[in-house]
């Protein structure tokens, strides 16, 4: 390994890896030749490359141990969503004066002031005020902590979207998720510490595709997994056609033997014995994650509270269910994607913002609420950070040029609420101006958005760093301070 | 809470100015007060101090750069104890004033918790003795660690940071077991290893060695056979054979290229949003290939990465090896706002990318600042950017042969004008009563065709393709084929009255797909149509242009942009005239309707041009102009009259015979002539020969270059410019705060002389334009030794060698040789390679010979316990550390023993995961890497690596257990053992994937294993039991750790 491990190393004992992972058959032999400390002491290697996801100590006590970031894919309109602005109804129509046609991605579709078409109400005991196209999400506004000040990476999709999971707009930079496991371990043994979820229903993935939870210059090992929308949600999670589970034992019992049979011969080697468990692992890991994602052995009360039935919204309430039972199980940090790659296959609603964004909100609605309630209920919400946020927001100008007005993409401005662990809830931080073109009040960056989430998370975000071609790098950069209004 | 950015950033320098004060003054006061008691004390003093500068540059430094700065001074400072220089050394109050009180030493020695280092096994008693003899000496520092080397110029040469000095020139060490130095490099490592009091470990078993030296150098398995071969071979010279024999393998370049490919973050696609293929990027593997495997001097696989098509432009492999700068990402949507920024973003690639390659530095880290840790200022790193300035990746179309392209052309128009006096005599045979007869008759049979094919007499591309005129009047070209060709044709129009042009698009075999266009896939686009006319009797008289109407084509692409109406409709070369996909390979027409018809009684002498856009090479391959005096004119391809005929008829027909002139009488001869069988045959053989015209064997090759065209770009259509003329210095990075503008220049820390940075400036051979030669005098400076990076350049790849060889290099971070990297185990050692590979020659196969057949690349690779605690690390070298295989040697050995390898080499590469070529085929695309690869640390290939981490994960597990493809391979591997008895197909399977034969244990397990799986099967009714248990037993022994790694 190149590079130097910064945060806290090393971060387990040969005796916590016995510990945390239980031994199969044949391993009995093992345990006297790993108990002797001076031969094991002798690493070549750091302690992560044999098992990069213990967990590891935090910098302070954490006040969230487990992350899910409901992804809000294409750029939501704050305006349309959280972010009521009286003003922009007042001057609707009127021409925003001053406004430079490059601010989007259209420069030749640039209209008029448009307002909101969806009505906003109270909401809760905080009485947010909400769009009608969140009715069971608006239930749960004393959870949120809103920001409405955030300022994007950029006025065009996969920058804007590096910028939001990896704080650089450029490709090639480990995301929030990889940097939080790579921070904390996984407190799974059996499961990917960095789960994805993308639109299952064939409108694409986001854009940039899988550099958006990438592990960057982190070691491959911290990469999100992927949950394939179709067929087999992990490779190679199903034996080989026609072998049983015997004959597969039998084979790994095999292996087991002849491999701790190796080790004995080449003693104090400890890639050798990380790698005996990781095939008692992946034997367990074939049972444990069909287990995981098993929606459908959930009791149906609780199927219903997500909506799993519903033409509408099914799918979302499929993978809300998921992300549950995943977190419920160790898993670290999950990010479900609610939309495909553009346009109207997401929340980039170019055209006919009325139609594009009724569409996605009905799409998430009940399954967001039904998360934030089945968390809460499971005493789970506490230690849970749910985040709700996508990659910029939307412009208060139409975009013309087809018969439904929509919006273009916002550089200046985006709303985005956290819930669950660590927050305080029922607060709104800083402002857009009047027609929330811009961040105007207590400005947030990306930066500062990942130091707070990282801080929530017990990790200090100016220490978790990684080395690497003679640069120490951080997620938030040279910048990022915590939004401790925020925090309960 | 968002901060101005301004205001971050001084902060920002601010501290990091006092920091980098706050050191100096340290330094300085340390060395101040080592010089001042030196002067004051005796003699002895001042001997000690040297002893302890000794010590420090000998021992210390090595352990606290390799073992204690990480958490010590680099990044964080753990325990307030900072060992970056004497001053925080001494103010962390942990070194004592003698080492009997030391803090620092008790924790070393295991004596006081926490026990240092860290999480690993106690040092070398030796060590730490060293540790504590130079805090007894004063623990003096001779340079700051991790800190701010000294700028070459205002500093002696050890105040120079390690790996700016001048290579030394040190004579490999005496040691006491001569025996044991086969090579000088067994004296450097066996002399400090005695010096430690460590005996090296005994010589590999040649079983070991031989599987060693394959899969290290060639990332295959030997096979069995080859295995006893060796073993049965007991002259003293077997294993230097061996080596020998593998570096002439061209399985060697395959393996190595693909480490280079690693550090040149090659991929095959774009990147970002829509990673679009870059298909022909895959020459630059194929050029590695070929370079390592004809052992190119190293200055010169260097050079022509950098500057191939200034400093060989004929040569391919150069055109090939200039794809090394261009590999980067680059986004495909970029607004006009980020034009130039993502320019920025291009340049800085490409100058981090060489600067982490050949020379070990973190240029890049200069882009937003003056370099932290390296003498490298924000200037410097714009004028070594404004170096690539006008550099861009393009497609260029090379001809790798272009003489035998010559004389075979040659010989077919020697051939083509044979076939056709054997014509024209056929035809002036005839030339009797017969055909005289037929004339008087009114030429009967002949002309009366609606169109009238012109007379080509001129054709001009801007691209200089070649034209060659067939035999049925049309043209076809080949050549040169540039983007936005215009063909300017001059046809002379014999009679007034033509209403309307047709424009045929002929297939041709020698055009891609048959045509009829010349792109990659046989597509054109006729953006732009337009026709002058003079008057044949004033030639002098200005053009008048021949509005064009009504135009209708046999097929096009469609309605709008890509109708043959938009090659009219607009002067927009960018919209016009295609044909769908279907439509390739069949020949096409399109008519253009006269507005109004070219009056000129005496004929008109016309200027047609027809101009191709948008896309690369989109111009017609084969055309045939035709009009014709039909009011409504019908159009298909095909028929038609030459011109010449048609006025030669008209003569005939109203003045009869004896009025013909002789070229008239010439011509109808020829329409005479089309009904004799000889001509017939003449003819046949004329076109069957002009269809063999030989085809030039174009190229595409992707490089990186200047003057070439720019690749193609969504943006292209917004008007992204992809460079700039000037290159600016940038605050902050920021393309919008430009200072001063940056004139090209190489990085002035490691010029030497006086003669300054433009040394190596060379203007370009007289008419050349294309470029500037500015990466030439780069490539000059980066191999030049005496005044240049030479020195740093031949560090650096020696390192690289030796990291491969032995899992870790001398210096532990291969592309980082600045202050943030680690330090040279063997400093000694290093220098003396670098030297012995520039005096000779700079050839990478020596250097592999001279490691291969050293005594510490052959030792066993065991870890014997007392010696591990002397020296976990392995940093002196006394055993052969093992390790894991990379993700393509894994596969690739898993094809070989499943005898299901591909050996073809070369060409497009592959993105079927399931293919079986070797995994360095594999197309590199990066939004869907090859998920098998990944799973074993295969990179991002996003910006250059120097080290593959080496991660051991469940999902691995998963691929072995399940994977089909791991199954496929052990299906392959049984297949391969069947027939063999269940012992000896054990024994034989062992020694397939293992280069070994089963122990007795092994046999008998795997027997056991063998009969039990059967009966397992046979009880669940499965057919084959027998087959599918033999399956299985293969497929655990390839996933066996002995399997995945070289000892």
């Amino acid at each position: 390994m190149s590079n130097p491990d910064r945060i806290h190393q090393p971060a387990v004992s040969r005796r916590e890896l016995l510990g945390r992972c239980g031994m199969g058959l044949g391993m009995l032999g093992l345990a006297g030749i790993l108990a002797d400390e001076g031969l094991l002491a002798a690493p070549a290697l750091p302690e992560r490359s044999l098992n990069p996801m213990a967990p590891r100590p935090t910098h302070f006590a954490p006040k969230a141990k487990r992350v899910v970031w409901l992804f809000i894919n294409g750029g939501p309109s704050h305006v349309d969503t959280w972010d009521y602005k009286p003003e922009l109804t007042k001057r609707h129509g009127q021409e925003l004066e001053g406004f430079d046609k490059f601010t989007g991605f259209f420069s030749q579709e640039v209209g008029a002031l448009l307002k909101s078409p969806f009505e906003f109400t109270p909401r809760g005991q905080s009485g947010k005020l909400v769009s009608e196209i969140f009715p069971h999400l608006g239930e749960h506004v004393d959870k949120m902590a809103f920001i409405h000040s955030g300022v994007p990476g950029s006025n065009n999709h996969s920058p804007a979207l590096f910028m939001m999971n990896s704080g650089q707009t450029r490709m090639g930079f480990p995301s929030l998720g990889s940097w939080v496991t790579y921070g904390l371990g996984s407190e799974s043994s059996d499961l990917p510490g960095f789960v994805v979820m993308s639109d299952p229903k064939d409108r694409g993935l986001p854009k940039g595709n899988a550099s958006n939870w990438s592990a960057g210059f982190l070691p491959g090992a911290y990469q999100g997994t992927w949950l394939r929308p179709k067929g087999d949600a992990i490779k190679n999670l199903l034996r080989p056609a026609g072998m049983a589970d015997a004959h597969q034992r039998s084979q790994l019992d095999l292996i087991a033997s002849l491999n701790s049979a190796d080790l004995d011969r080449n003693p104090g080697e400890r890639e050798l014995a990380a790698r005996i468990e990781s095939f008692e692992l992946a034997y367990r890991m074939q049972s444990a994650a069909p287990e995981a994602l098993d929606v459908d052995s959930e009791p149906a009360h609780v199927q219903e509270l997500y909506g799993l039935h519903s033409e509408h919204c099914g799918h979302m309430a499929r993978q809300c269910i998921m992300a549950r039972r995943l977190l419920e199980r160790g898993v670290r940090f999950v990010q479900i994607y609610s939309g495909g790659m553009e346009n109207q296959r997401a929340w980039d609603g170019h055209i006919d913002i009325l139609g594009n964004h009724g569409q996605f909100a009905g799409e998430t609605d009940q399954p967001f609420a039904a998360l934030l309630t089945d968390l809460e209920q499971r005493g789970m919400l506490d230690e849970t950070l749910v985040i709700w946020g996508g990659e910029f927001g939307r412009l208060p100008v139409a975009q013309i040029g087809t018969s439904k007005p929509g919006r273009d993409h916002n550089p200046h401005c985006f709303s985005a609420w956290m819930a669950g662990g660590g927050i305080k809830g029922g607060v709104s931080y800083g402002e857009s101006d009047d027609l929330g073109f811009k961040a105007a009040v207590d400005r947030v960056s990306v930066h500062d958005f990942h130091a707070t989430i990282l801080h929530l998370l017990g990790m200090d975000h100016e220490r978790l760093t990684y080395t690497y071609n003679g640069r120490s790098y951080r997620l938030t950069d040279v910048e990022g301070e915590v939004l401790h209004k925020i925090l309960a | 809470m968002l901060r101005p950015r301004a205001a971050t950033e001084l902060n920002k320098r601010l501290l990091a100015g006092a920091g980098r004060a706050c050191l100096r003054v340290a330094l300085a006061l340390g060395l101040a007060v080592a010089q001042a008691t030196a002067q004051q004390a005796t003699d002895d003093h001042a001997e000690r101090m040297a002893m302890g500068l000794e010590l420090f540059r000998n021992e210390i430094r090595p352990l606290f750069s390799n073992s204690c700065l990480a958490c010590h001074g680099q990044g964080q400072v753990m325990g307030g104890l900072d060992l970056r220089s004497r001053g925080s050394l001494v103010a962390s109050g942990k070194v004592g004033d003698t080492s009997a009180s030391s803090a620092l030493v008790a924790v070393l020695r295991h004596e006081r918790e926490p026990f240092m280092p860290f999480g690993q096994g106690r040092l070398p008693a030796a060590t730490v003795d060293a540790v504590a003899r130079w805090i007894d000496l004063g623990a003096p520092y001779d340079e700051p660690l991790g800190g701010f080397p000294g700028a070459v110029s205002d500093a002696g040469e050890a105040e120079v940071f390690w790996s700016f000095r001048t290579l030394s020139d040190p004579a490999p060490p005496a040691v006491a077991n001569e025996a044991w130095a086969r090579t000088p490099i067994d004296r450097f490592v066996l002399a400090r290893l005695e010096g430690a009091g460590i005996k090296p470990n005994p010589r590999a078993s040649r079983r070991a060695l031989i599987r060693r030296a394959w899969l290290d150098l060639l990332g295959l398995p030997p096979g069995p056979e080859r295995v006893e071969e060796f073993l049965r071979d007991a002259n003293p010279g077997a294993y230097a054979r061996l080596v020998d024999e593998l570096l002439e393998s061209p399985h060697y370049g395959e393996r190595w290229a693909r480490h280079w490919m690693d550090i040149a973050r090659f991929a095959e696609s774009e990147g970002f949003e829509e990673d679009y293929d870059r298909p022909f990027a895959h020459h630059y593997r194929d050029f590695l290939i070929k370079a390592f495997n004809r052992d190119m001097p190293y200055d010169r696989f260097v050079r022509l990465q950098v500057a191939g098509d200034e400093l060989e432009p004929e040569n391919a492999l150069a055109l090939m090896a200039t794809g090394f700068m261009g590999h980067g990402p680059f986004p495909t949507e970029i607004t006009e706002a980020e034009f130039e920024t993502s320019r920025y973003d291009e340049l800085d690639d490409m100058v981090g990318t060489l600067g982490t390659a050949m020379l070990g530095l973190t240029v890049g880290c200069a882009r937003c600042h003056d370099h932290k840790h390296d003498p490298i200022s924000a200037s410097d790193y714009y004028r070594m950017a404004a170096i690539f300035g006008r550099t861009t990746r393009t497609v260029i179309e090379h001809e790798p042969d272009p003489g035998k392209f010559r004389r075979e052309k040659a010989k077919w128009q020697a051939r083509r004008s044979e076939l056709r006096s054997a014509r024209k005599e056929i035809e002036s045979q005839l030339d009797g009563e017969g055909f005289q007869g037929w004339l008087e008759e009114g030429a009967p049979g002949a002309g009366g065709e609606e169109w009238q094919v012109l007379d080509i007499a001129g054709i001009r591309s801007t691209s200089q393709a070649l034209a060659y005129t067939l035999d049925d009047g049309s043209v076809l070209l080949s050549g040169d084929n540039v983007d936005f060709d215009k063909y300017t044709i001059t046809a002379d129009l014999l009679s007034p009255g033509v209403r309307a042009l047709r424009v045929e698009a002929l297939t041709h075999p020698s055009l891609p797909f048959n045509g009829p266009g010349r792109s990659h896939d046989g597509e054109f686009l006729l953006g732009t149509v337009s026709v002058k006319a003079r008057p044949l009797s004033d030639l002098s008289a200005e053009p008048a242009t021949l509005k064009l109407q009504n135009a209708r084509a046999t097929v096009q692409l469609n309605a709008d942009y890509s109708s043959v109406g938009a090659a009219i409709s607009d002067n927009n070369h960018r919209s016009g005239w295609a044909l769908p996909a279907a439509a390739i390979g069949s020949s096409h027409a399109a008519v253009f309707e006269f507005e109004e018809p070219p009056d000129q009684a005496g004929g008109s002498r016309l200027q047609i041009e027809l101009s191709f856009g948008l896309n690369s090479h989109f111009s017609l391959g084969r055309l045939r102009l035709s009009v014709t005096d039909s009011p409504a004119p019908r159009f298909a391809v095909g028929k038609g009259d030459p011109q010449a005929v048609v006025k030669a008829l008209g003569s005939l027909r109203g003045r009869g015979p004896a009025e013909l002139t002789d070229g008239e009488r010439s011509v109808l001869r020829r329409e005479y002539a089309r009904r004799d069988p000889k001509w017939m045959e003449a003819t046949a053989l004329i076109r069957d020969h002009e269809a063999r015209i030989p085809k030039t064997s174009f190229t595409k090759i992707q490089a990186t270059a200047e003057g070439f065209s720019n690749p193609r770009h969504n943006a292209n259509g917004k008007g992204y410019p992809h460079f700039y003329e000037q290159t600016f210095v940038l605050r902050r990075g920021d393309a919008n705060l430009k200072m001063e503008p940056a004139e090209p220049q190489v990085l002035p820390v490691l010029v030497r002389g006086e003669t300054g940075t433009r040394r190596w400036q060379e203007a370009p051979p007289p008419g050349w334009a294309r470029s500037g030669f500015q990466r030439s005098s780069l490539a000059r400076w980066l191999t030049d030794t005496e005044h240049g990076a030479g020195e740093l350049l031949a560090r650096v790849i020696v390192n690289r060698l030796w990291h491969h060889h032995f899992g870790t290099g001398i210096v532990a971070t291969p592309s980082n040789f600045g202050a943030m990297g680690a330090r040279p185990t063997h400093p000694d050692l290093l220098d003396w390679l670098a030297r012995d590979l520039v005096e000779n020659g700079w050839q990478l196969k020596r250097l592999h010979r001279m490691i291969m057949t050293s005594s510490v690349y052959m030792l066993d690779s065991s870890g014997a316990e007392s010696k591990a605690a002397a020296d976990s690390g392995n940093l002196l070298r006394w055993r052969w550390t093992p390790r894991r295989l990379e993700a393509e040697a894994i596969r690739d050995s898993m094809l070989v023993v499943s005898g299901t390898l591909d050996p073809t080499m070369y060409g497009p590469g592959v993105q079927n995961e399931s293919m079986s070529r070797r995994s360095i085929y594999f197309f590199v695309k990066r939004s869907e890497l090859i998920p098998s690869m990944m799973l074993f640390d295969w990179p991002e290939h996003l910006v250059g690596i120097g080290r593959r981490p080496s991660t051991t994960i469940a999902p691995q597990a998963l691929h072995f257990l399940n994977s089909p493809s791991t199954r496929s391979y052990a299906e392959g591997f049984a297949g391969r053992l069947a027939g063999l008895g269940l012992r000896e197909a054990v024994d034989q399977a062992y020694r397939m994937a293992l280069a070994r034969p089963a122990g007795p244990a092994e046999a008998e397990s795997g027997v056991t294993f063998l009969g039990r799986q059967q009966r397992l099967y046979a009880a669940d009714g499965k057919p084959a039991a027998g087959l599918r248990a033999l399956v299985d037993y293969c497929q655990s022994l390839m996933s066996l750790n002995e399997f995945l790694y070289i000892r």
